[in-house]
């Protein structure tokens, strides 16, 4: 299935546009994304931490998408 | 709870918690500083998850009122793009003692800038940059 993914910050820089697609296996979880961002987009890898938030909350790793799902990337938050 | 484009107004979020059975109100105002380690900064550039952004805040509010006695919780940001000396955040809380007041606002802006999902990009005379989170 295919999701749509939306990067925020310094990940949107890394992957070089604000929304994609990725295919993933149904039934896939939040790390099992982490593991094909981090194929497809090696820079991803050399943040200090990149939490993957489904539906507007953040997802713990286990986490099952849907490919209605609203995912996004959100590496280290800084506002203030 | 607010994310806004326009220019925060400090006055304004002071009226805002104000209460005649608060005996004060503690005010955190952010503003953007010139330089970062030497490097001269002629903006800041903010950028948000706002639908995130706004439920985090909510989040944040919630656990304000379950560990201390506060009346009002005002927090403002600004987004887009900010000039030396403006203000991108204002926190306003409102409390029958100071301690609640001070300890709570200390909590609220801690945990912003970790959990809600807004980004800043330092714009220097010769590039930009992400900035990293620091304590």
């Amino acid at each position: 299935m295919k999701i749509r993914i939306n990067a925020f910050g310094v990940s949107k820089d890394i992957i070089g546009k604000k929304a994609f697609e990725l295919t993933v296996q149904s039934g896939s979880n939040v790390s099992d994304i982490r593991v094909l961002l981090a194929t497809k987009f090696p820079g991803l890898k050399g943040l200090p931490t990149l939490m993957i938030a489904v539906n507007a909350k953040y997802a713990s790793d286990d986490v099952i998408i849907q490919d209605t799902d609203m995912v996004a990337l959100i590496p280290p938050t800084n506002g203030g | 709870m607010k994310l806004t484009y326009g220019a925060l107004d400090i006055q304004d979020a002071f009226r805002s918690v104000s209460a005649n059975d608060s005996g004060c109100v503690n005010l955190f105002v952010g503003t953007v500083r010139s330089n970062t380690n030497g490097r001269e900064v002629k903006q800041l550039v903010f950028e948000s998850y706002e639908v995130m952004a706004n439920r985090e805040m909510k989040k944040i509010a919630q656990a304000v009122r379950r560990k201390w006695n506060v009346k009002n919780i005002l927090i403002h940001h600004r987004l887009g793009s900010l000039k030396v000396g403006e203000i991108p955040i204002i926190i306003a809380i409102s409390a029958a003692r100071r301690s609640d007041a001070i300890e709570a606002t200390r909590y609220t802006i801690d945990t912003f800038k970790a959990t809600v999902p807004i980004w800043k990009k330092e714009v220097y005379g010769d590039g930009a940059e992400w900035v990293s989170p620091h304590p």
